[in-house]
């Protein structure tokens, strides 16, 4: 009888194939291991693996991330948009860029059978997805709370709890419509590992494809020296132990205002015997001394904050970053940055009155209008937007002048 | 900080709960529910192919396969239970949405994000529990 792969997802001989690669390098000071997240290895695919308890969970969820892909590419490729074109030409709307508010193309694309359908699949699979996996884990959660008692105190690496810390109302809402939220459920690492990060990513991130991606194309300060990184906002961790596995070497933390995000994050890197720091903190107030880290990554942080939030995020990693230092900044595309503009067609719009509204992202519009590249500047960094070959092609960074 | 059954801590905090249940996209709020019911059926239906993918598989390379066998098998009274118990919660996690009646979300009321678009709930609700 085959049992099926527990929730740790790993097996210590995974991690030590992985280890082994890293041992004969680790003599150097910066050990920096490449992996093809795209291209994994079979030992790097177990490694990395996730699964559900049960075939029907893993079933659920399979079904999920097949209709979230149909419905996000079949019926909004081209030949929908020139469908939703034509719409708007009946209407003698534009096509193209408006001022309309998101609401208002939101009301007017909605009149649209098509299009109306489009968001209910997409609000319905959504549901199903976060509703599945919620039955999984709440299903079985004396079991889950055990696993995760069982490695709060262990190690390697560390995990910082703070359920006294005052949560900034903004942190609080149920970001993407997860039940509960980031900070308001217990399994929230869970669930948003093996639902948002699955079916999100429509089988391009089973095993942990798109973090590794994130930690693998960051950049290196001039000098080629990484001792220290911070993956600012680490949700469940996979990009913390991302960088962890490309620099093994490295103080590894990964910070986040929800205590489940990071208990579950601290889970997994004991399971994969990764030594990574995780620590429930605010990334407005990170705790780090002055240019402690040669590296501060976000990925998907800053359309979850604030813009005051984001002003006073922006300074901090000025502050912890030492002369040199790395600010790797990978989000949703904001003003300016001319290589990746802004749309501002009525589809658009709509659609990010949807994902405003709907899928719970409060912050996203004022992100969105807001010049990202500039607030960087204006606090101090060297800022380049050269378009690199990383995954969704929208990562931009800053220095810390030395 | 929420408290589990066991009074296990669980470190979830009290959160702002989102309104976007109530978003209606069709003509009324019960074809909406039909169609997410429609979506869960149709996740049923894979789950259940994957495991009868799965079983034929195994059943195949073992030679055990005999379809007379599989269509006179009356389940154990012990089974029986079992399995009601998972069709009524296969039908609760399908169709319970049918009952959703709700009236449409509300429109955005400016001055909530810096005058923009987009007002969205403010009131904190308690962690959620284990259920």
């Amino acid at each position: 009888m085959l049992s099926r792969r527990n929730a740790l997802a790993t097996t210590s001989a995974a991690a030590a194939l992985v280890a082994a690669g890293t041992e004969a390098k680790a003599a150097t000071s910066s050990v920096d291991v490449k992996i093809d997240p795209f291209n994994q290895t079979p030992e790097q695919k177990a490694f990395h693996a996730a699964r559900f308890d049960t075939l029907d969970q893993e079933g659920l969820m399979s079904f999920a991330e097949g209709f979230k892909q149909w419905n996000g590419v079949d019926l909004s490729g081209r030949a929908a948009r020139r469908e939703y074109n034509a719409f708007l030409r009946s209407k003698d709307l534009p096509t193209g860029k408006t001022d309309l508010s998101y609401e208002e193309c939101y009301n007017i694309l909605r009149e649209h059978p098509p299009f109306a359908a489009r968001i209910r699949f997409n609000r319905s699979a959504q549901a199903l997805m976060w509703d599945r996996a919620m039955r999984a884990f709440h299903g079985r959660a004396e079991k889950y709370l055990t696993l995760m008692e069982r490695t709060d105190n262990a190690g390697p690496g560390s995990l910082e709890l703070n359920p006294d810390m005052d949560l900034p109302d903004y942190t609080c809402h149920e970001i993407h419509a997860q039940p509960g939220g980031y900070v308001g459920d217990p399994f929230a690492g869970w669930v948003y590992h093996w639902a948002l990060t699955q079916a999100f990513y429509q089988a391009r991130n089973q095993f942990d494809e798109v973090f590794m991606a994130i930690a693998q194309s960051c950049p290196k300060p001039a000098d080629g020296q990484v001792h220290r990184i911070l993956d600012l906002g680490c949700g469940s961790g996979l990009s913390t132990m991302g960088f962890k596995e490309r620099f093994p070497n490295a103080e590894v933390w990964g910070i986040d205002v929800g205590g489940p995000m990071v208990r579950y994050g601290h889970y997994q890197a004991v399971q994969r015997n990764l030594d990574v720091h995780f620590a429930q903190r605010l990334a407005e107030d990170t705790k780090f001394p002055d240019g402690y880290f040669d590296i501060v990554s976000d990925y998907l942080l800053f359309h979850e904050v604030t813009v005051p939030a984001a002003q006073a995020i922006v300074p901090e990693i000025h502050r912890i970053l030492r002369p040199g230092g790395i600010f790797n900044h990978d989000d949703s595309v904001t003003e300016g940055n001319p290589n990746i503009p802004v749309s501002h067609s009525m589809y658009s719009r709509a659609w990010l009155w949807v994902d405003n509204r709907h899928n719970v992202e409060p912050w996203i519009p004022a992100y969105r209008e807001s010049d990202f590249p500039g607030l960087m500047r204006r606090t101090g960094f060297d800022v380049d937007l050269t378009l690199r070959d990383v995954y969704r092609k929208r990562a931009i960074y800053g220095v810390k002048p030395a | 900080m929420a408290e589990s059954k066991t009074d296990r801590p669980t470190y979830a905090a009290d959160y702002i709960k989102g309104d976007f249940e109530k978003a209606v996209y069709l003509d009324s709020v019960h074809s909406d529910n039909l169609m997410t019911a429609f979506l869960g059926l149709g996740a049923e239906h894979w789950a259940l192919r994957r495991r009868v993918m799965v079983l034929e598989k195994f059943m195949a390379e073992n030679k055990v396969i005999d379809s007379a066998v599989v269509e006179a098998y009356d389940p154990t009274p012990e089974e029986k239970v079992a399995w009601e118990a998972e069709r009524d919660d296969f039908i609760e996690r399908t169709f319970s949405v049918l009952t959703r009646n709700t009236a449409e979300i509300p429109s955005a009321s400016p001055g909530t994000i810096d005058g923009r678009d987009g007002a969205v709930p403010a009131d904190k609700v308690p962690a959620r529990k284990p259920m």
